[in-house]
C-alpha cells in the first residue's frame, strides 16, 4: 500500500537518473519576491531575537555562560541524538517490515504506524507517567505495578515514540518506490537479504533519512512538554525557567538564539550530506517482492509493530478514555466545546493553505536555483522551526502589537505564524516532490512558447501536487498540537482543543482533558487518512 | 576470468524444471512448467505479456518459490518440497529487465558486487567496457548500461545466467547490434543461460533453443529453424513470424483448398487448418487466376502482397514480379505447408 | 485547483470570524488577560456579564507568559484588566509601569498583606503553600512545620519540587526576601543536594504523590481538591507548614487595571465584583481558594486563614526579587 502523497514526502530515489541539476538561468524576479515575502515572517522573530539579544546586559550573557548551561546544552544534543537514532531505527524498521515481508494485515500495520503523529508529546508523557508507577493506572486496573517511566530513558522512549513517525512516513514511502529488483541483483549476486537491505537498500534511503532525522533532531531539541514531564533537565527547561523566572525577557533570547545555532549546524551538516547526493526518479516496474520471514523473525517482526503502535497510540488512547471513565464516575462534568473543534480546524487548515502557498517559492529556488541566497532562504525556514514557540510568539507580540494594528491577535496573524513556525515540514515535502520533475519539462514548454508562470501553472504545479498536499497534511497535523504560540496569538475567544486540553490538564482537571484530547486524535487522524495513508492504496 | 570451461563430451547439465506450478491468489502463472537446459545453450522463454514466463524466471533464480515441483541448477537441487536454496547460494548470475545497476556505485563496484576484485576487469572487457570502471551508472548510455549488467552477472562465474526481456529498452538500431554482441559474450563466457522475451525476433535471432509459453505452460520447445518451419499449432505460428491460415482436405500426399491443391508429409487426413507463411506463397499473373491482388506495399528488396480469394485472405512476400499491379488476378503456388487438425488453435 | 484553495481560504474565514469575538473597543465592553484558568474563573465572569451588562472578552494564558506578553505590547496593550495566578506575575507588570493605582475603595476592602503596597494591584483570592503527601508512607505528625525541615537527610530522593514554576520561583523569592538571599540559597542547595525530584508544574506533583511515585511535593494546597474531584478519595493529604517561614506563604491571586484601559470604570467594576460575596464565596466553594474580602469563611475542608500563621512582607517586592530568585535556583543546580 503505497500512496503517491506520501512518495512525495520523501527525497527522490531510483534507479533512473534525472539530470536534475539547477538551472543555469537565474530565477526571475517575481520568484524572489515571493521567496522574500515567505521569509519576511519568519525573519521577524530571528530578527527580533537577535535585535534583544544584541542590546543584552552582561548579566544575560552570564546565564549563558554558567557551568549548568553547558552541562544542559550538552545533555540536550546528546539527547536529540540518541531520540535520532532510535526514531531512526524504529521508523526505517517499520517501514522495511510493512513494505518488504509477508506480515500479515500489513495494511492495517501500516495506517495504525503513522497515527502516533497525531497524538501531542505532552498527552503521550502524561499518560507515561499516569499509566506506569506504584499507583499508576495499570496498578488501579491490576492490582500489579509497573516501575515508573522517567528519566532520561524515559524521555527518549517518549519522543521516540512521538517522532519516529516522521522517519517511518518518508522513509516508507521511498523504500516502496526503490526498484526492488536492485536487492534481487544483490540477492543474486550472493548477499543475504540483511546484507542486501544494508548494501544495496540503506544508502539509497540516506537523504529520505536525513531529511527525517532532521526534523525528528530539531523538534526533539525544542521540545520542553514532553521531556520536563519525565523530568529530564534539557536545556529548553532552562528557557521555559527564564520566562516563567524573569521580568527581562532578554536571558531567555539569549538561550532561544543558542538553540537556533545548533539547529543551524545541524542544518549545515544535513546540507553537506544531501549536496553530495544524487538526484533520482524512480519508476517502479512492478510491486517488490515481499520476504518470506521465519518464525523467529516474524515474531520479532510483531514484536516491535505491537510495542511501537502499543505504546505509541493505544496507551494513550487507553489512558485518556480511563481518565475520562473515572471522571465521569466521579460525577465530573464534560462540556462539549464544538467553538473549540472549529477553531482547531480552521486554524490548522488556514496554516496547511498557507504553508503550502509559501513552500511553492521556497522549493523552487531551493532545488532550481542553488546558490548563497537559496540557501539562506532554506536555512531561515528551518531555523524557525527549531525556536521554542513562547520566544516566537513573544517576538510576534512586541512587532504586532505595535506594527500591525488590527491584525493583531486576529485570525490571519495567527494562521500566518502557524505557517512560519512549520513551513520547513512543508517546503521539505515539496522540495522533494519538485526534484523529481525533470528540468527538461518545463524547458520542454518554454519551448512551445509558454511563459514562465504559465509552465509553472499548466506543467510544475499539476506534477509537484501530491508532494504540496503532503507537506501542508503535515503542517495542518503539527498546528492541531500546538500551544504556546496560540495562547499568546489567538484572537480574544478563539479557542482550540490543544489549548482545552492544556488548559484543564493543568488544573488537574484530567477527566475533562480526555474529552479534547480524544476528539483531537479523531479530529487529526481522519484528515492524515485522507491526505496521507489513503490516496490510491497499493503495495 | 575464471570462467568454467566446457569442452567436455556431454555437456554438463544447466537448468532443470519439471513440473513447478505456481499460484498467486487465485490465478496460476505457472501450471506444470517444464525446461531443460545444457552446457552452454542459450535457450529463449518466448511468450506474450502475462504468460508466466518472467514468473519461471523468477522461480529459477530463487525470488520467488514454487508451489510445487523441483528446479535444479548444475544438476544440484535448488527447489523441491522440502528444499528451498536461497537468490544468493545459487551461483545464478540475473540480468534484470531495467539492468537493476546500484545507483550509488561506480561499475567497477557493481561489477565487483557479487565477486573478488580481480575478476572486475576481465568482465569488463569480456562486455568492451575497459575504460569505464570508475563512471556512475547513470553517465553511461543504455546499451552500455546493459553490458555493465551483463558483466555483473558473469563476474562471480556463475553456473547459469537469467536475462529478463534483455533488449526492450533499447532502440531498434541498439538492440540489433546488441543481440549479436550479447550471443557473442554468453557464448565465449559458456554459461548456459536462459532469456525471456516478448519479442520473436529476440528469440529467433539471439537462441539455440525457443520454448514458447501461453499462459503458464511451455507449448513447444524447438530450434529457431523448427519453430518456424514447424509450429505445434496455429497460436504457436501466428506469435512466431506471419502466418496465415485457410481451409482445406488432407488426402494421402496432398491437401485440396480453394487456391488449389498442393503436396504435404503430414500424417493427417480429412478436413485441416492449412498455414502457410507470406514467404512460402509465390503469387503468378494469370488471367483467369484464382486470387485477386488487393493490396501491394513495396520494401525495396521484396514486396507483401495481399491475396484474395472469396473469404480467404492471404499475404505473400516476393521479389519483384514484373507486370503485377493490384487488381490483377493470380495463380497462387505454396512451397512449404503445414497442417493442424480441424479446429485446433 | 487555485480557484478550490481560495474558496478554501474563504470559507476558513468566514469560520473564523465566527469563532473569535469581535466586541472590542465597544463602549460597556473590557478585554481581560487570565492568568487562572477558563475552567475557574468562566462562571464567574459570565455571572459578572449577567449583572452588569458589561462584555468581557478573556484571553486566557499562562500567568507568566501573559505578563510576559503585556511587557511586549507596552502602551499598545488591548487588556484592560489583568488577572493573575501569583503576585510575581502582577508585579512585574505594575514594575513596568503599566497598572494604574487602584481606587482606595477597592483597597480597602481586602487585607492590607494581600495587595501591592503601592495600590497597584489588588489580591482577590489566597493560595497557600503546603506540602502533598502520601499518607501511605508518611506520618503527618513528622511533616516539618517549615521547609527548611526538608533539608533533612531523611528526606533523600523524596521530595518534588517545581523549579521552573511560577509559583516556587515566587516561593524561593519570598524565601530571599524574609531569610536573605544567603539562607535560601543553601537552602536550595541542601535541597538539590538532597536528590529532590525536579517536575514541571504543580498540577503533576499532586499526581504523582498520588499515583505513589514520590513521597512529598511542595505545591499550592488546591490542587488536591481538584484531584479529589476527578478520583474521590485520594492517598496523598495536604500538609499546611504553619511554622511562620516562607513555607507558610500565602499568595494572593490578584488583578490590576492596564494604564492603556479605555474602559477603567468597567475595569473597576469587574475588580469589585471579585471582592463580592458572590465571587469570594465562588473561590471559597469551588476553586477551594481562600476569600480575601466580604468576610467570607473558607471552605470547611481548609483550616481557617488565620491558622497559617503566613510570614509578614511587602508582596509588591515580590517580583523584583523574582531574577535573584532565578538566579539562586540555577546556581543550586536545580534548573
Amino acid at each position: 500500500m503505497t500512496s503517491p502523497a506520501v512518495d512525495q514526502l520523501a527525497p527522490p530515489t531510483g534507479d533512473q537518473a534525472v539530470r536534475a541539476k539547477p538551472t543555469a538561468t537565474p530565477a526571475p524576479a517575481w520568484l524572489w519576491v515571493a521567496g522574500g515575502l515567505v521569509v519576511v515572517p519568519a525573519l521577524v522573530p530571528v530578527l527580533g531575537l537577535i535585535w534583544r539579544v544584541a542590546g543584552a546586559s552582561s548579566s544575560a550573557w552570564e546565564t549563558l555562560v554558567s557551568v549548568r548551561t553547558a552541562e544542559l546544552l550538552g545533555r540536550s544534543v546528546l539527547f536529540a541524538l540518541i531520540v535520532t537514532a532510535a526514531a531512526t531505527t524504529v521508523g526505517v524498521a517499520a517501514a522495511w517490515i510493512t513494505t518488504r515481508t509477508d506480515i500479515r494485515y500489513a495494511r492495517v500495520w501500516s495506517t495504525l504506524l503513522a497515527l502516533p503523529l497525531v497524538v501531542p508529546s505532552y498527552v503521550l508523557a502524561l499518560s507515561f507517567t499516569s499509566f506506569a508507577g506504584p499507583r499508576g493506572l495499570f496498578f488501579d486496573a491490576f492490582a500489579v505495578s509497573l516501575p515508573s517511566v522517567s528519566g532520561f530513558w524515559g524521555a527518549v522512549v517518549v519522543l521516540t515514540l512521538a517522532t519516529y513517525p516522521y522517519v517511518y512516513l518518508v522513509v516508507r514511502s521511498t523504500i516502496v518506490r526503490i526498484n526492488p529488483a536492485l536487492e534481487e541483483a544483490a540477492r543474486g549476486l550472493g548477499s543475504g537479504p540483511w546484507e542486501a537491505f544494508r548494501r544495496i537498500t540503506l544508502p539509497q534511503l540516506r537523504p529520505s533519512i536525513a531529511a527525517s532525522a532532521l526534523l525528528v533532531a530539531l523538534y526533539t531539541l525544542s521540545d520542553f512538554g514532553a521531556v520536563s514531564l519525565m523530568r529530564l533537565d534539557v536545556f529548553t527547561r532552562v528557557i521555559y525557567a527564564q520566562y516563567q523566572g524573569r521580568l527581562d525577557r532578554t536571558p531567555a533570547a539569549v538561550l532561544s538564539i543558542v538553540l537556533m545555532l545548533i539547529a543551524v549546524a545541524i542544518l549545515w551538516g544535513e546540507n553537506r550530506s544531501r549536496g553530495r547526493s544524487v538526484y533520482f526518479s524512480a519508476h517502479t516496474a512492478r510491486p517488490p517482492s515481499q520476504l518470506a520471514l521465519t518464525t523467529r523473525q516474524r515474531r520479532s517482526a510483531y514484536a516491535l509493530l505491537t510495542a511501537t503502535v502499543g505504546l505509541g497510540l493505544a496507551l494513550p488512547v487507553v489512558v485518556l478514555v480511563a481518565w475520562l471513565g473515572r471522571g465521569l464516575v466521579s460525577g465530573a462534568v464534560i462540556d462539549m466545546r464544538w467553538g473549540a473543534v472549529a477553531g482547531s480546524l480552521t486554524g490548522s487548515l488556514a496554516a496547511g493553505l498557507l504553508a503550502m502557498a509559501a513552500a511553492i517559492p521556497v522549493a523552487i529556488l531551493t532545488i532550481r536555483h542553488r546558490g548563497p541566497a537559496s540557501r539562506a532562504l532554506r536555512i531561515t525556514v528551518y531555523a524557525i522551526f527549531s525556536l521554542p514557540h513562547i520566544a516566537v510568539a513573544l517576538a510576534v507580540v512586541f512587532f504586532a502589537s505595535r506594527f500591525l494594528g488590527g491584525l493583531y491577535q486576529s485570525f490571519v496573524l495567527l494562521a500566518l505564524v502557524y505557517a512560519t513556525l512549520f513551513l520547513a515540514q512543508a517546503s521539505g515535502a515539496t522540495e522533494a516532490a519538485l526534484s523529481q520533475v525533470n528540468p527538461n519539462l518545463e524547458e520542454a514548454a518554454r519551448g512551445l512558447g509558454d511563459q514562465r508562470f504559465r509552465v509553472f501553472r499548466r506543467i510544475t504545479l499539476p506534477l509537484i501536487r501530491r508532494g504540496l498536499l503532503a507537506g501542508g497534511a503535515l503542517v495542518f497535523l503539527t498546528t492541531m498540537k500546538e500551544l504556546p504560540a496560540t495562547l499568546l496569538l489567538r484572537p480574544t475567544g478563539f479557542d482550540t482543543l490543544a489549548v482545552r486540553v492544556w488548559s484543564t490538564a493543568n488544573d488537574l482537571f484530567y477527566a475533562r482533558a480526555a474529552a479534547p484530547a480524544l476528539i483531537l486524535l479523531v479530529a487529526s487522524a481522519v484528515p492524515m487518512y485522507y491526505l496521507v495513508i489513503r490516496p490510491r492504496q497499493r503495495i | 576470468m575464471t570462467l568454467p570451461p566446457h569442452e567436455q563430451e556431454s555437456p554438463p547439465p544447466g537448468i532443470h524444471c519439471h513440473a513447478v506450478t505456481k499460484r498467486f491468489g487465485v490465478a496460476t502463472a505457472l501450471r506444470d512448467f517444464e525446461l531443460e537446459t545444457s552446457g552452454s545453450m542459450i535457450l529463449s522463454l518466448l511468450g506474450p505479456s502475462g504468460c508466466g514466463k518472467t514468473t519461471a524466471l523468477r522461480i529459477i533464480a530463487g525470488f520467488e518459490r514454487p508451489d510445487s515441483g523441483a528446479v535444479s541448477i548444475g544438476g544440484e537441487s535448488v527447489a523441491a518440497d522440502d528444499v528451498f536454496v536461497p537468490p544468493e547460494n545459487r551461483k545464478v548470475g540475473m540480468v534484470f529487465q531495467d539492468y537493476a545497476l546500484f545507483p550509488h556505485m561506480t561499475v567497477a563496484e557493481n561489477v565487483g558486487y557479487g565477486a573478488p576484485s580481480r575478476s572486475v576487469e576481465p568482465a569488463l572487457s569480456l562486455v568492451g567496457l575497459d575504460r569505464h570502471g570508475s563512471r556512475m551508472p547513470h553517465e553511461l548510455s543504455g546499451g552500455e548500461q546493459q553490458r555493465v549488467a551483463l558483466a555483473r552477472a558473469l563476474a562471480p562465474g556463475p553456473t547459469a545466467v537469467l536475462l529478463d526481456e534483455p533488449f526492450s529498452n533499447l532502440d531498434a538500431s541498439l538492440r540489433d547490434r546488441m543481440r549479436r554482441e550479447v550471443r557473442h559474450i554468453l557464448k565465449d563466457a559458456g554459461t548456459t543461460t536462459v532469456f525471456v522475451t516478448h519479442d520473436q525476433e529476440d528469440a529467433l535471432a539471439m537462441a539455440d533453443v525457443v520454448a514458447v509459453m501461453r499462459t503458464g505452460t511451455v507449448l513447444q520447445v524447438a530450434t529457431p529453424l523448427e519453430l518456424y518451419r514447424n509450429p505445434v499449432s496455429p497460436w504457436v505460428a501466428s506469435f512466431v513470424g506471419e502466418s496465415d491460415v485457410f481451409a482445406g482436405t488432407a488426402g494421402m500426399g496432398s491437401v485440396e483448398t480453394a487456391l488449389g491443391t498442393f503436396p504435404h508429409a503430414s500424417p493427417l487426413r480429412g478436413e485441416v487448418i492449412v498455414m502457410v507463411r507470406p514467404e512460402w506463397v509465390h503469387p503468378s499473373p494469370a488471367i483467369d487466376g484464382r486470387a485477386t491482388v488487393i493490396e501491394q506495399e513495396f520494401f525495396g528488396h521484396d514486396q507483401l502482397l495481399v491475396l484474395e480469394l472469396g473469404e480467404t485472405r492471404l499475404r505473400s512476400r516476393v521479389g519483384h514480379v514484373p507486370g503485377l499491379a493490384v487488381g490483377d488476378r493470380v495463380d497462387v503456388g505454396i512451397d512449404e505447408l503445414v497442417l493442424f487438425p480441424k479446429g485446433a488453435a | 485547483m487555485f480557484r478550490r484553495v481560495t474558496l478554501l481560504f474563504v470559507a476558513i474565514a468566514m469560520l473564523a470570524s465566527a469563532c473569535g469575538s469581535g466586541d472590542d473597543g465597544e463602549p460597556g465592553s473590557i478585554t481581560v488577560y487570565s492568568g487562572r484558568s477558563e475552567e475557574l474563573v468562566a462562571p464567574l465572569i459570565a455571572q459578572f456579564e449577567a449583572a452588569s451588562g458589561i462584555s468581557v472578552a478573556v484571553r486566557y494564558g499562562d500567568s507568566a507568559e501573559l505578563a510576559a506578553t503585556i511587557l511586549e505590547e507596552g502602551d499598545n496593550s488591548p487588556a484592560d484588566v489583568f488577572f493573575a495566578q501569583d503576585p510575581a506575575s502582577l508585579g512585574a507588570v505594575a514594575l513596568g509601569g503599566y497598572f494604574v493605582k487602584l481606587d482606595d475603595s477597592l483597597l480597602d476592602r481586602v487585607p492590607a498583606g494581600f495587595s501591592a503596597s503601592d495600590g497597584r494591584w489588588i489580591g482577590v483570592s489566597g493560595r497557600a503553600r503546603v506540602v502533598v503527601y502520601d499518607t501511605g508512607k508518611i506520618d503527618p505528625a513528622a511533616l516539618p512545620s517549615t521547609e527548611d525541615g526538608f533539608t533533612d537527610p531523611q528526606w533523600d530522593g523524596r521530595l518534588a519540587v517545581a523549579p521552573t514554576n511560577g509559583s516556587f520561583l515566587a516561593f524561593v523569592a519570598a524565601k530571599i526576601l524574609i531569610d536573605g538571599e544567603d539562607a535560601t540559597l543553601a537552602w536550595l542547595k541542601a535541597i538539590a543536594a538532597n536528590s529532590s525530584l525536579t517536575y514541571p508544574k504543580n498540577s503533576v506533583i499532586v499526581a504523582a504523590v498520588d499515583d505513589g511515585q514520590v513521597d512529598a511535593g511542595l505545591v499550592n494546597h488546591y490542587y488536591l481538591f481538584r484531584r479529589q474531584d476527578e478520583v474521590g478519595e485520594t492517598i496523598a493529604a495536604n500538609h499546611f507548614m504553619t511554622g511562620g517561614g516562607a513555607g507558610s506563604l500565602v499568595m494572593p491571586a490578584g488583578a490590576g487595571i492596564l494604564g492603556s484601559s479605555k474602559n477603567a470604570t468597567a475595569a473597576d467594576a469587574f475588580i469589585s465584583f471579585l471582592l463580592d460575596g458572590a465571587a469570594q464565596s465562588y473561590f471559597a466553594n469551588e476553586t477551594f481558594e481562600y476569600p480575601l474580602a466580604a468576610d467570607v469563611a473558607a471552605n470547611s475542608a481548609l483550616p481557617p486563614l488565620s491558622s497559617l500563621n503566613p510570614p509578614q512582607f511587602d508582596l509588591s517586592r515580590l517580583a523584583e526579587t523574582l531574577d535573584r530568585a532565578t538566579d539562586l535556583v540555577a546556581e543550586a543546580g536545580l534548573l
